[in-house]
């Protein structure tokens, strides 16, 4: 997906200004605000678009001056890029991220999840679409005990046929999609 | 005397003053210690960190590189020790004096045990993300991530099971169900074993299939039922399973009819359906399962002429009927009826029936039925030729064969 970025300069007509949960103010222009469903409502519902009503700050309660730099980032490089269309939600094999984004997303899962929040919560789906396959790109290939450790999770479940239990594939049928699951030695049942 | 008794009462005196001097020396001695003991702690004025040995061990080259962060925690948590320790030790209000002198910040008794440090900023966790949150990653794995995610705790399972039905199944075939009636316990349970199992191969229980099935797959598998069970109780679970696109019945076993002793019946219990339920059963079932074996004495009734029961042989690769009590004997026209059916229908597959031996039926009727007779053997009572084992070929399928073998 390609793009052209010409050069604008941002006047105060077109800027709001928002305020991060510690206070930071940033400067937005309305262009950017389009990829934002939360801000966007917000700006039609308050008529922020015309030039003769006054623009109050717009308090992001539960967004940090370093995530709002962040999504500003983001908001920044998609600026010219068509409106997002969720039409594919499943896993894919043949998926590949834009080396931007890759750097961009290359951060430790903590702020991973901080910013899907925040873009959750400004309702930004193609940062929040992306953030979700890359989180998943960092489950898929790994047992359930690697993805604990990846994630921190801690397990509740004891007594479980379920629990923690490799599961060894055929490696002469685990070339194609369908293929079968040898479980041994302990394997949850099927 | 009185001047004697003078002199003895200024020693008294003396010696008591001495004594008073001696205690209050004493206490001061003890409080003064105190009081350096203290000092040094919140100078942190150690053997251990003296500069001596700080030199020493710098010029043997013994250095120890520790980051910034790592020195103001560990000088934080000896101060926070040292002010615990003084003010246990402290008998009077000493700590402003050395609350001032100390590196620390405490500069009153009333802070000391306020806890100075700051609070550490808030982690966001995977386990602390909406289940939306989740579920949109979910979205994004395939099944065997899914299933690793499932295994590794009880909220991510119960949240994987949920959204099950959305999610691309995987087929597995590496086990069997067997669904036996328990007689310890009095109850039937599901038993999942695993395919060509060894004594050390775990077993799991459960008393429903559902339970027993792996999320994010598609169960091929053979379902075994054995004695005492009542088939009926389990029909409407398989079927909803194979409907939901869970389970696979390739195999169904009712055993158990071996252990038949004269009129006590055993095996499978078949007798509360009809031989339409079952055949309707099978069908439903269709084209995944490919073989019925009906090990039971306990068999349904036949209610149907000519029978339908035979008439599975096209839908089958294998159907056999064994120990059923009363025996049943099929006749030529019921067989006959059969084999032209399945001859003629192009999606007959080969078929091995194993049954009784039909009473009338001869050699030579066999072969009009264009039948090749593979076994056979003469009654030793009746010098009659028996055929065991009769094979016949699909009219115009090439290499699908039926094979009835007789016992």
């Amino acid at each position: 997906m390609s793009c052209e970025e010409p050069t604008t300069s941002p006047t105060p007509e077109n800027n709001i200004t928002v305020v991060s949960s510690d206070g930071k103010e940033f400067l937005l222009d309305l262009k950017l605000t389009e990829q934002s469903e939360t801000l966007a409502r917000l700006i039609s519902n308050f008529e922020y678009d015309r030039t003769d009503v006054k623009k109050d700050p717009v308090p992001l309660g539960n967004i940090t001056s370093a995530q709002m730099q962040k999504i500003i980032e983001w908001l920044q490089h998609h600026r010219y890029y068509p409106k997002w269309e969720q039409n594919d939600i499943h896993y894919s094999t043949s998926f590949t991220f834009e080396t931007w984004v890759e750097e961009y997303l290359n951060i430790p899962n903590n702020e991973m999840f901080e910013l899907l929040n925040a873009a959750n919560y400004l309702n930004i789906p193609r940062l929040f679409s992306t953030i979700c396959r890359i989180m998943a790109s960092r489950i898929t290939g790994k047992s359930a005990e690697q993805i604990r450790t990846v994630l921190n999770i801690k397990t509740d479940v004891k007594n479980d046929v379920y629990t923690g239990i490799p599961i060894q594939e055929d490696s002469s049928s685990s070339e194609d999609g369908m293929s079968e699951i040898s479980l041994s030695p302990s394997p949850p049942p099927i | 005397m009185t001047q004697r008794r003078r002199g003895l009462s200024f020693f008294d005196a003396q010696a008591s003053n001495v004594k008073k001097i001696a205690v209050m020396a004493s206490t001061v001695a003890f409080e003064f210690n105190k009081a350096t003991l203290k000092l040094r702690r919140s100078l942190h004025v150690s053997p251990r960190n003296s500069p001596e040995v700080q030199r020493k061990s710098t010029a043997g080259g013994d250095t120890e590189i520790e980051s910034p962060g790592s020195t103001q925690s560990t000088s934080r948590k000896s101060s926070k020790r040292n002010r615990q320790l003084c003010a246990e030790l402290s008998s009077f209000a000493l700590y402003p004096l050395f609350g001032a002198l100390s590196p620390s910040h405490f500069s009153s008794p009333n802070l000391l045990f306020q806890n100075e440090k700051k609070q550490p900023k808030e982690v966001v966790e995977f386990l602390q993300l909406s289940d939306t949150d989740m579920y949109q990653i979910m979205c994004f794995l395939n099944p065997r991530s899914l299933l690793n995610l499932s295994q590794t705790c009880g909220r991510l399972r119960q949240l994987c099971l949920s959204h099950e039905e959305n999610t691309e199944k995987r087929d597995v075939t590496s086990h069997e169900i067997f669904i036996s009636f328990n007689q310890i316990r009095r109850k039937t349970e599901v038993r999942l074993l695993k395919r060509e199992r060894t004594c050390t191969d775990p077993q799991f229980t459960g008393n429903t299939i559902r339970e027993l099935l792996a999320p994010f797959s598609r169960a091929l598998t053979r379902i075994t039922f054995e004695t005492t069970v009542f088939v009926t109780d389990w029909l409407d679970e398989i079927l909803e399973l194979h409907q939901q696109n869970r389970l696979i019945p390739l195999s169904l076993v009712f055993t158990g009819g071996a252990l038949t002793k004269g009129n006590q019946l055993t095996g499978a219990d078949l007798r509360s359906i009809t031989e339409t339920e079952f055949v309707d059963f099978v069908a439903k079932l269709q084209p995944h399962l490919q073989e019925v074996q009906l090990s039971t004495s306990r068999m349904f009734k036949m209610n149907t002429d000519p029978p339908r029961l035979l008439a599975m042989i096209t839908m089958l690769s294998s159907f056999g009927i064994v120990y059923e009590r009363p025996p049943l004997r099929f006749y030529y026209e019921e067989i006959s009826d059969a084999i032209t059916f399945w001859k003629s229908d192009s999606l007959s597959r080969s078929c091995d029936v194993y049954m009784r031996r039909p009473h009338d039926v001869s050699i030579d009727t066999w072969i009009n039925l264009s039948g090749s007779i593979d076994e056979s053997r003469i009654d030793p009572y009746t010098d009659e030729i028996l055929v065991s084992k009769i094979t016949i070929k699909h009219s115009f399928l090439v290499h699908i064969d039926l094979v009835f073998h007789f016992h």
